[in-house]
């Protein structure tokens, strides 16, 4: 069997691996003790446990870290960060790894990367999410026809509690356009 | 003439406070010992069981030599020790004047029962109405205001908890002895001035003061008032606030003015509240609101008192202080407690696991029930790292004591739960650090199916179905897994005891970062203010061997502190009082009794009693005297010990423990050997055990207890013994950093030490070594150390020589030494310090010598102090830890292996981040605040690696050409095989000993298994062989740090002073000895002397008994059919007698 | 399998076999002396006698059931300290077997000599003996053992043997160098050597006697012999038991003691020196004997006996053989060896220990061992 970790083949992506350094410089001190692993109230729809996946982090693994959705699963709890022995900010680490996800546009993530883009799209546009739009948004960026389909329940009985108002998109007042320019500069040039 | 000595001051009467109060004690100071709980024994008195016995074993602490000054009690029970004065409640609150002549000011809580006159009946919790959790019992169960604080205390006096004392004096009443007094009698000089302008209220206020006992006067202005403080002192004043004239307000500003001491309590209107508040910052104490009822008033007024009572420190002077305050048990109710404590009942601490299956505990019977449903518990659990290791509790370092007492506690739950219990341990890492830990460990998984799962479990909740315990960790691929349990324990760690800081503040030394008390580098018992010492976990958490090196390390210290400061030890001069000669006389006992002031019990006529006793032949006279416990009661009885006619004298009173010391002193006076004189409980037993059955059966069992006395006086043995002299010098074998230390230390003491060194130089593995993890330079101390070696003019060198043999026993050694260029020399001595130490081991695992990336712990140091290290050559690291080491045959730990992992991580992350650097290990041993650089080493970026002994790492070599090794490992997280490229391979491979069996042998010590001096206990003699007079320290105990090796010198070198300080030592009265004209030499004696104080002469064939080595047990007089080996005091005629006497 | 052989006797003569198979042994070179039961002058008196002059082996009586006493306390004589030289000594089972227990107390030792262990039949208490001796001194021990291999125990109508050894499972010795056995085997024509140790090899092959199997019975003989005794034994026991099972009834079993101490004295593992029981310790001032009588009313004279029997059981009981010495030696006919086999063999099971079986096994209460007796040695709290 292949090694998993290889100090001579391992990290062939190295650019992927500097990108990790900010989450790997939160995760640093772990213990590999599982308290992240065991308070996690949605461990079990990870594919691999927050635990697995820190210890793929520390080992330099970043093409298994990739493989998992596990960090896209995260809801930010922030019940693991309350936990952990070691005062680690696990929760922020989680959002790093997301953030990569996302600059990479990476296939696996798609659905997530496209979901925040919607949400925050649509707050750009208004100052606030709404709702209807930022669904609408979220659908024609998966170009599939079959998940409006699958939301449709879920969209009526909101729509029934008066929880979703029908809005049609626009493309509001735009005020928050500038602070969304400057963040992407920002980002860019780090 | 003698020089003053001067006097120690220990504070914390725990098993470190007993330590170094004994050691100090018994080398000779007189000692204080305080502790602010009202009794000794600190959290010892709940703990039952320690490993690796499984058993308590604090009499092993117990004075050997000179063991009559302290009487053979039980120390969980108490401690007697003529130079030891405990005071309970009592607290220190400063320390003034510097090392050598320290003012100490100790402050004593009000002490309400009198602990000479009670007798520990027990009626006074009977009739109290009060009920409170008890701590001892971990708040497990309930106990009155009036209590017993430790149930197997002696002597069991009873205290009364004054916060939860409702004074209601119920127990004032039952009591027999009239011990519980409230401070009434103290209250009439306690005066009270009361001014109001309302003839009514200070009328009134006066009368009912003066009910309770107090002096009142009464004014009826503010001017009258100021008037009185001038020319009368008081200690309180009642103030109104609206008067005529010069308000209250006014009359307190003058009065505090004149009188800062004096205590105001404000008496105010509903209209006037603000105004009293305000005229609280002014300097009056409170205020009362009126109108007021009698008993507020009176419970303010008796409050002021008692605090005013207790806040009188009283001053003493002593040379040095060892603090010895310990640490509490983390708190897992504070915090976030994922674990439900307090919150489910069946969540308990170990402390509380051990008072549940303790006799004494809450349930009575010891057996392991469910707190929730008293079901027996058939699945337990523990949680390691509660409260340690933990930064969310505040806690960076490693409790180091968690592990093995989890491990001991799921051994005693099999043994005190059913059968088939099922016990898991859930850890990190199981911190097996010290000597026999490991096989400890192991023999809790294999003999006794403890099961052990490495992973921390992060939250325990209640089955609401079958109230069972869910308990959840990561399993197999880190999934989580439930399982089900009756009980769970948390394993709490030690944190920096309650009022820490207080008492620091108050002495005067510093903290560490952790709120432990700062030790120095190299020398932990040392703290930051000169002459004062740090003994126990007071400093840091400890294990029990552990505190007590440390207190033995502070006493060592406390003792050349004083010693320096000119106070020192006094060569005892031959004051052996002369005693009259009665071994020709026949045996006349004198009997005197006390008569208890008229208290004791109806029915039970004393003449009655004394004219039985006088029908004795061997009776010379029964009297009496009223009160023994007051000063006339004593004079009395001094007065009736000087008229002669009598050879023995026999008193009976209650609590002989408290007399017994008395009335022995008593015989100097009289020059009456004080093994002649007895006191004699006829008070307690009946009280505290004996069935109510009236007078005439407790005057039986009075009797019976006198003429057990008198029987037991009766037969005993005049002859004077004999004392063996002490030839006062030591002999230190061995060079190292251990051997150095213990040498000086008795050297400055001012007896001469040889210290044989086997090489050119001293210095042992300081040679080597270079720094430690803390960062602390080896270098400045060894050069610090050898100096001064080399200008005391009491420590003769010999280096290049070797023990040839020796002979002797504690008093008089002679070893013969033999150096290389001069030949053999014979040197005589009276006590020998085996410091031999070790060197790292040899290996030949994991491809060491086929290749040059591949080194030792050791070599490693070795490349990097030459500077042979390219760092920015190196991409790669592997260090394997527990090369050879933790499995059998070489089954411990050598504790010093992962620190130095740690310091050469840092090192390289320091020289190049960029280094990767694997750590292979199977537990990290970073115990205590080691744990903080394991932290820095995972933050530097070392990635570690768990394995185990069933999947060991294995390495190749690498490429054709290449100079990487290749390690292949498993790793269990990614459940995954993994290979490391390494440019460089460090093997901690541990260490073993340098102690030949022979040369331990030649003084009657022994080796155990691993080749380690084999210590007489290792909790509690840690550093002494079973033969007294033999010590060992350094790593010829076991391994250790540099910090280790130096804090067991100076508690080997402490244990030596001891003997040395001495000019002869005296057997005590309770020996054994031969009778050779019985003795058929069958040696079954020898074989059952546990302290090694018999053997053969072949010669004569007899048997010999070294006295002074015989601690009385009596072990071989049990085991010889026909007494040919009798213990002194106790003959066989004797105890027939005394037993004929009970059967009475 | 140990190695055996048959020693053919002459003219059916089994007492001038044994003696010139004793001959023999004197006649190696490794041998000084030999210790043997012999026939004193006038014949009914059969005592152990160290020999050296073969010629004098003609009255070796090793087979009499006369049984005087225990020859363990004689061989511990011959050998506390080392004689420097080697004893060949003739003994029963019961008296190696003690000797064995005497060799654990330091009181001797089995270097110095060859233990030449007999099959024993039984043996007689001296009364017995000489009522059975009176009659025709010459041929007591022919008489004996014709009906004692018959396995009779009654020999005449006033002799018997003595209830130890009907209840004595030992008849064969163990732990002897050569053992002589007689049972299952035709004593008119020969009789079995066998090599126990190294050392009887040694001395089997120097004598150069032929090695034979032993005949085919002998196995069979012995077992129905153990079987035997061992039905008798728990007989006695039980009705022993009966009797003794209260402090008053052990009291009235022991009522004709006289403290005479006879039976401590013919004991072979009471090695004491002196008995503590005629110590100063027991020694009385005569006014303790009248407050003893004061304080019951009555006080049976002499004191201290049940105490002195009880004491003496919890020192020797671990070792006791069950030779019935203490019997023999009481002069009240007191039934001491019954008491004593039952309780040592109470005692011995407790600790599965056997007095007497090996060298290697600690005797108890000399070593303490925390797994044992968990009921009375684990502190349950």
């Amino acid at each position: 069997m292949e090694p998993a970790v290889d100090t001579q083949t391992a990290a062939p992506d190295r650019s992927l691996i500097k990108k990790l350094a900010p989450a790997r410089k939160q995760l640093l001190a772990c213990i590999q003790c599982g308290t992240c692993s065991g308070s996690c109230p949605n461990a079990d729809a990870m594919d691999v446990s927050p635990r697995y996946l820190w210890r793929l982090l520390l080992t330099d693994n970043a093409e298994e870290i990739f493989k998992t959705r596990t960090f896209a699963l995260c809801s930010t709890c922030y019940t693991c960060t309350l936990r952990c022995p070691r005062g680690l900010q696990i929760t922020d680490a989680m959002s790093l790894l997301k953030q990569v996800a996302a600059s990479e546009n990476l296939p696996l993530y798609k659905r997530s990367i496209r979901f925040y883009q919607s949400f925050m799209e649509s707050v750009r546009r208004h100052g606030r999410v709404r709702e209807m739009e930022f669904m609408t948004l979220y659908f024609m960026s998966m170009k599939n026809p079959v998940i409006p389909l699958k939301f449709t329940p879920l969209g009526m009985r909101l729509m029934a509690k008066r929880k979703v108002s029908v809005e049609i998109p626009s493309k509001g007042t735009q005020k928050l356009d500038a602070m969304f320019r400057k963040a992407r500069e920002i980002e860019e040039q780090s | 003439m003698k020089p003053k000595i001067g006097r120690a001051l220990v504070v914390g009467g725990g098993i470190s406070g007993i330590r170094a109060a004994l050691d100090l004690a018994e080398t000779g100071y007189p000692v204080t010992l305080v502790d602010r709980a009202p009794h000794l024994g600190g959290v010892l008195s709940q703990l039952d069981n320690q490993f690796p016995t499984n058993h308590c074993g604090m009499c092993r602490m117990l004075p050997l030599v000179d063991r009559d000054a302290g009487a053979q009690y039980c120390l969980r029970k108490g401690l007697f020790h003529e130079n030891i004065d405990i005071r309970t409640s009592t607290q220190v609150v400063g320390i003034e004047g510097e090392a050598g002549n320290f003012t100490v000011r100790l402050k004593r809580q009000p002490g309400f029962v009198d602990p000479v006159a009670c007798i520990g009946c027990g009626r006074c919790a009977d009739a109290c109405s009060v009920s409170v959790a008890d701590d001892f019992n971990a708040g497990l169960s309930m106990r009155k205001a009036i209590y017993l604080p430790v149930p197997h205390m002696l002597p069991n006096t009873y205290v009364i908890d004054p916060a939860a004392c409702t004074r209601c004096g119920e127990c004032i009443n039952v009591c027999p002895t009239g011990a519980i007094r409230l401070y009434r009698e103290g209250r009439q000089d306690f005066s009270v001035l009361v001014v109001d302008d309302e003839y009514t209220v200070r009328d009134s206020i006066k009368e009912w003061l003066e009910e309770e006992g107090f002096s009142v006067e009464t004014v009826g202005s503010g001017e009258e008032a100021l008037d009185l403080i001038k020319q009368q002192s008081f200690r309180m004043m009642l103030l109104d606030i609206k008067m005529p004239g010069i308000d209250g307000v006014e009359v307190l500003k003058k009065a505090k003015d004149l009188f800062p001491d004096m205590t105001v309590v404000m008496m105010t209107a509903y209209a006037t509240v603000e105004t009293a508040v305000e005229a609280m910052k002014t300097g009056a104490m409170d205020y009362l609101m009126k109108p007021f009822d009698p008993e507020d008033l009176a419970g303010k007024v008796i409050g002021v008192y008692e605090a005013e009572e207790a806040a009188r420190a009283e001053e003493i002077e002593a040379g040095a202080v060892v603090f010895c305050g310990g640490s509490e048990g983390y708190d897992p109710s504070t915090g976030k407690n994922t674990f439900g404590y307090k919150v489910f009942s069946d969540v308990v601490t170990g402390l509380e696991f051990e008072r549940l299956i303790s006799g004494t505990g809450p349930g009575g019977g010891g057996a392991l029930l469910r707190p929730s449903n008293g079901e027996p518990v058939k699945k337990i659990a523990w949680i390691q790292c509660v409260g340690s290791r933990d930064l969310q509790t505040d806690s960076d370092y490693c409790s180091g004591v968690c592990c093995m007492y989890a491990i001991k506690e799921a051994m005693l739950a099999k043994e005190h739960g059913p059968e088939d219990l099922e016990s898991t341990i859930f850890y990190m890492d199981m911190r097996t650090v010290g000597k026999a830990f490991q096989r400890f460990r192991d023999a809790a998984e294999t003999d006794q199916g403890v099961r052990f799962v490495r992973g921390r479990v992060h939250t325990v909740y209640q089955d609401t179905h079958t109230g069972k315990l869910v308990v959840s960790y990561p399993g197999e691929k880190s999934r989580r897994i439930e399982e089900d349990y009756d009980m769970v324990v948390l394993s709490t760690g030690q944190k920096p005891s309650s009022g820490t800081d207080k008492l620091a503040e108050a002495a005067g030394i510093e903290l560490n970062p952790w709120g432990f008390v700062r030790g120095e580098p190299f020398l932990p018992a040392k703290t930051s203010r000169e002459g004062i010492f740090c003994g126990g976990s007071f400093s840091g958490p400890k294990d029990i061997a552990e505190s007590v090196i440390s207190a033995c390390s502070a006493s060592l210290l406390a003792s050349a502190t004083m010693h320096s400061a000119g106070k020192g030890i006094a060569v005892a001069g031959d004051d052996t009082p002369e005693y009259i000669d009665v071994s020709h006389q026949a045996p006349k006992v004198r009997v005197i009794l006390c008569e208890c002031g008229g208290s004791l019990p109806e029915g039970i006529d004393l003449r009655r009693l004394a004219a039985g006793l006088e029908a004795d032949p061997f009776v010379e006279s029964v009297s009496f005297v009223s009160r023994i416990c007051t000063e006339e009661g004593w004079e009395s009885l001094a007065e009736k010990v000087k008229t002669k006619g009598y050879n023995r004298l026999l008193v009976g009173a209650c609590t002989p423990y408290a007399y017994t010391r008395r009335i022995r002193e008593l015989g100097g006076e009289v020059m009456l050997d004080p093994s002649l004189m007895d006191v004699c409980d006829i008070r307690s037993p009946e009280f505290a055990y004996g069935e109510e059955t009236g007078g005439d059966a407790i005057e039986k069992a009075m009797r019976r207890s006198l003429s057990t006395g008198i029987s037991r006086l009766r037969s005993v043995d005049p002859l004077p013994k004999q004392t063996v002299p002490v030839t006062r010098s030591a002999l230190v074998v061995g060079g190292g950093i251990a051997g150095m230390t213990a040498a000086l230390a008795i050297a400055e003491h001012g007896y001469d030490v040889h210290l044989v060194e086997a090489s050119e130089h001293p210095g042992g593995n300081l040679g080597w070594l270079h720094s430690t993890v803390e960062g602390n330079d080896t270098a400045i101390l060894l050069e610090d150390t050898t100096q001064r070696i080399e200008k005391h003019p009491l420590v003769h060198v010999h280096t290049n020589t070797t023990v040839v043999s020796a002979f002797g026993e504690v008093g008089n050694f002679f070893t013969t030494i033999e150096t290389a260029d001069s030949g053999p020399q014979t040197i005589q001595h009276g006590v020998v310090l085996i410091a031999t130490g070790g060197r790292e081991a040899e290996t030949r695992s994991y491809g060491y010598g086929t290749s040059d990336a591949i080194v030792t712990q050791k070599e490693l140091e070795e490349k990097v102090a030459a500077k042979a290290i390219d760092y920015s050559a190196i991409e790669s690291v592997c260090m394997i830890q527990c090369v050879d080491s933790r499995e059998e045959p070489r089954n411990y730990c050598s504790r010093v292996c992962c620190p130095s992992t740690l310091k050469h991580i840092l090192q390289m992350k320091q020289q190049n981040p960029d280094i990767s650097v694997y750590i292979l290990y199977r537990d990290m041993m970073s115990p205590g605040f080691a744990e903080s650089w394991y932290t820095e080493a995972r933050k530097a970026g070392a990635v570690f690696i768990p394995y185990t002994t069933y999947a060991k790492p294995v390495v190749s070599q690498g490429e054709e050409g290449g100079s990487k090794v290749v390690i292949s490992t498993r790793e269990p997280l990614l459940d995954a095989d993994v290979q490391i490229h390494a440019d460089l391979l460090v093997l901690a491979t541990g260490i073993v000993p340098n102690l030949p069996e022979e040369l331990a042998g030649a003084f009657g010590a022994e080796c155990d298994e691993d080749g380690f001096f084999r210590e007489a206990e290792s909790k509690w003699r840690p550093v002494d062989s079973l033969k007294e007079g033999v010590f060992g320290c350094g790593i010829a105990l076991g391994p250790g740090s540099i910090e280790g090796s130096v804090a067991t010198a100076g508690a080997a070198a402490q244990r030596a002073l001891r003997i040395l300080s001495k000019n002869a030592i005296s057997p005590a009265a309770v020996t054994a000895r031969v009778r050779h004209s019985l003795c058929v030499t069958c040696e079954r004696c020898i074989a059952v002397c546990p302290y090694g104080a018999r053997s053969i002469d072949p010669d004569t064939n007899r048997v010999l008994v070294n006295a002074v080595m015989c601690q009385g047990c009596g072990n071989c007089a049990s085991e010889c059919p026909n007494s040919a080996s009798v213990l002194d005091g106790f003959f066989d005629g004797r105890m027939l007698d005394m037993i004929d006497m009970v059967m009475e | 399998m140990a190695k055996t052989a048959l020693y053919d006797i002459a003219d059916k003569n089994l007492q001038g076999a044994l003696a010139s198979f004793l001959q023999s042994l004197l006649a190696d070179d490794n041998i000084s002396a030999v210790m043997v039961p012999m026939r004193q002058s006038g014949n009914d008196t059969v005592m152990q006698t160290l020999v050296t002059d073969p010629e004098q082996l003609s009255a070796a009586d090793p087979f009499s059931p006369a049984f005087p006493m225990n020859a363990a306390r004689l061989v511990s004589r011959l050998t506390k300290r080392s004689p420097g030289e080697t004893v060949a000594t003739v003994l029963r089972p019961c008296e190696i077997r003690a000797h064995i227990e005497l060799v654990k107390l330091k009181q001797g030792q089995v270097d110095d000599i060859i233990i030449i262990g007999i099959d024993c039949p039984g043996t007689l208490q001296n009364n017995d003996f000489r009522k059975l001796a009176g009659k025709d001194p010459e041929s007591t021990t022919d008489r004996f053992l014709t009906a004692a291999l018959d396995g009779k125990t009654q020999f005449d109508e006033a002799v018997e043997l003595p209830p130890a050894c009907k209840i004595c499972t030992h008849p064969v010795p163990e732990g002897a160098d050569i053992g002589i056995g007689i049972f299952g085997m035709d004593i008119k024509k020969q009789f079995l050597l066998s090599a126990g140790t190294e050392k009887g090899e040694g001395l089997l092959d120097r004598l150069g006697l032929n090695v034979q199997e032993p005949p085919d019975g002998r196995e069979e003989a012995v077992g129905s012999i153990v079987s035997a005794r061992e039905a008798s034994q728990g007989e006695v026991f039980a009705a022993v038991h009966e009797k003794t099972d209260t402090p008053e009834k052990l009291a009235e079993y022991l009522s004709g003691c006289i403290n005479c101490y006879n039976c401590r004295v013919a004991c072979p593992v009471c090695y004491c020196r002196e008995c503590v029981f005629v110590t100063d310790v027991f020694d009385h001032d005569p006014f303790q004997y009248l407050r003893w009588a004061k304080r019951r009313g009555k006080i049976r004279m002499p004191t201290d006996t049940v105490f002195y029997h009880l004491t003496r059981m919890a020192h020797m009981t671990t070792a006791c053989v069950g030779c019935g010495q203490c019997s023999n030696a009481c002069p009240n006919d007191i039934p001491l060896a019954e008491l004593f086999s039952m309780t040592a063999s109470h005692t011995q099971n407790a600790f599965d220990y056997e007095a007497g079986r090996s060298l290697e096994e600690d005797p108890p209460l000399a070593v303490f061992r925390e797994d044992e007796f968990a009921e009375v040695v684990e502190i349950k709290h």
